[in-house]
């Protein structure tokens, strides 16, 4: 796996989870956005079927609806946004979609809002008012503990970037990972020679 | 102008006892009703000559709904941790602020509001110029201190702990959102705070009290009508929009009955809530 596939696999979980998260609600359109807290700004990271040109779109972290959840660190639901369209431009801009309700959650780890989970035009039938709220928290909490974890796999991905000695290390696996298996043996066999050679000396 | 993290927020003299003869001199409390109802509590109140402050994202004073703003303020952090709480003419570009001091408005119609911003795009950080703004509002003793937001900082809890114990000595109310998430955050569970969740009804003045906190009134937080920038208005729920209301309400019942101290005023806001009587 290199590290094309590694980030991609990142989006496609998160990707997987906003899925749910819409099927769940019944909903338009849901997204996980991580805070990226270099530049205040949030990032989609992670967005249900049909909405992947919002995939990398950053926008300010105190904007619209995710701004409200991501400043205040409280949940919210708003009803009509339609009827203050700042509320809801920066999805809108992206995607062409103006939703008419928005719920946005914070997503929190380790004493900090890592992203906002964001449910745009759910059914007010699978749930609504305080059903939709604990819902929300539900899935919001799953959602922060994948996002964690996948930021912590991509820092130790760039701490090893940056570690002269292990650039060699991983160049090695991805000349390895990228061999047939006849001469991915045969570059074994020749590592394992040279290993005998380096220690004898 | 700027504040002193530890200086100036301290209980005045303590009485550590009392003798006999002073016993007799201390003031006592004026008549209590045989039963604390809505309108002993803020029937024909208005609010005036509350102070309320609107610690959030600054304010837009010029909506309709928000009425007079009597002075609007922003606190930051030097990058050597000095705290400022400066004038500020920045208003509200978030909006959280405005919906939270419509709310306010709406139930108190003459307090006084003052908005203290703490909130901005940067999270990091926000923790400590969270509790700048809160040292200087409990400076400034406000009759109420209205929170509808609160930091998973664990590193300013003890901070935002003893502040909200020194407002409770000054008498200052502090209604604060509970979080409905399992996130632990601050200061909403401590105890000298009002904390606040939301319930489905319609009625303003309706709350309900929680014989099992730390949350420990539900006010209406379900699809309000609330205020946003540039004299809009959109329907909103959360905890943020039932605190407002317990704001406002703190405001008519201070207003009213001004010698009310943190823990009578829960007192009568348990009462009038519609569970704060045995059902008949």
């Amino acid at each position: 796996m290199n590290d094309t596939s590694s980030a991609d696999r990142s989006r496609m979980l998160l990707c997987s989870l906003a899925d749910l998260g819409n099927g769940i609600f019944g909903a338009a359109g849901c997204s996980i956005m991580r805070f990226d807290h270099a530049d205040a700004t949030l990032v989609f990271e992670g967005v249900s079927d049909g909405s992947e040109q919002l995939l990398g779109v950053r926008f300010p972290a105190d904007m619209g609806i995710a701004g409200w959840a991501a400043t205040t660190e409280q949940p919210v639901i708003v009803t009509d946004v339609q009827a203050d369209e700042r509320f809801a431009i920066e999805i809108a801009r992206s995607a062409g979609y103006m939703p008419t309700t928005i719920m946005a959650t914070p997503l929190v780890s380790d004493d900090e809002v890592i992203g906002v989970l964001e449910v745009l035009d759910h059914d007010p039938h699978a749930a609504s008012g305080p059903d939709a709220m604990r819902l929300l928290a539900l899935i919001a909490a799953h959602a922060a503990s994948t996002l964690a974890m996948l930021n912590d796999i991509a820092s130790n991905r760039d701490a090893v970037k940056d570690e002269p000695g292990d650039i060699a290390v991983e160049r090695l696996r991805r000349l390895l990972s990228g061999l047939r298996a006849s001469r991915r043996d045969a570059a074994l066999a020749l590592l394992e020679a040279l290993e005998r050679l380096l220690k004898t000396t | 102008m700027s504040t002193q993290p530890d200086t100036d927020t301290q209980p005045i003299t303590p009485a550590w006892s009392l003798t006999a003869a002073n016993a007799s001199e201390l003031p006592a409390a004026p008549p209590w009703p045989g039963r604390v109802t809505r309108d002993w509590a803020f029937g024909g109140s208005t609010g005036k000559g509350t102070r309320v402050c609107i610690l959030d994202s600054g304010v837009d004073a010029s909506h309709p709904d928000v009425g007079p703003v009597t002075g609007a303020f922003h606190a930051r952090i030097d990058a050597d941790g000095t705290e400022h709480v400066e004038n500020d003419d920045a208003g509200d570009h978030v909006g959280h602020g405005t919906a939270c001091a419509g709310i306010v408005r709406s139930l108190a119609p003459d307090c006084e509001l003052t908005s203290v911003r703490v909130l901005d795009r940067n999270a990091r950080g926000r923790g400590q110029v969270l509790a700048a703004g809160l040292r200087w509002a409990v400076q400034q003793n406000f009759d109420v201190i209205s929170m509808s937001l609160s930091t998973a900082k664990r590193e300013v809890s003890t901070v935002l702990h003893d502040l909200v114990d020194d407002a409770y000595f000054r008498r200052t109310l502090i209604v604060a959102s509970a979080h409905n998430m399992p996130v632990k955050s601050y200061p909403w569970g401590y105890a000298a705070v009002i904390s606040v969740g939301s319930h489905a009804g319609r009625d303003p003045y309706e709350l309900y009290w929680n014989p099992e906190p730390p949350v420990e009134f539900f006010a209406p937080g379900i699809d309000v009508r609330i205020a946003t920038p540039g004299g809009k208005r959109v329907r909103a729920t959360g905890n943020s929009f039932a605190t407002a209301h317990v704001s406002g309400l703190c405001a008519l019942i201070r207003a009213k009955h001004p010698w009310l101290n943190p823990y009578q005023v829960k007192f009568v806001l348990q009462q009038t809530a519609s569970n704060g009587h045995p059902r008949e």
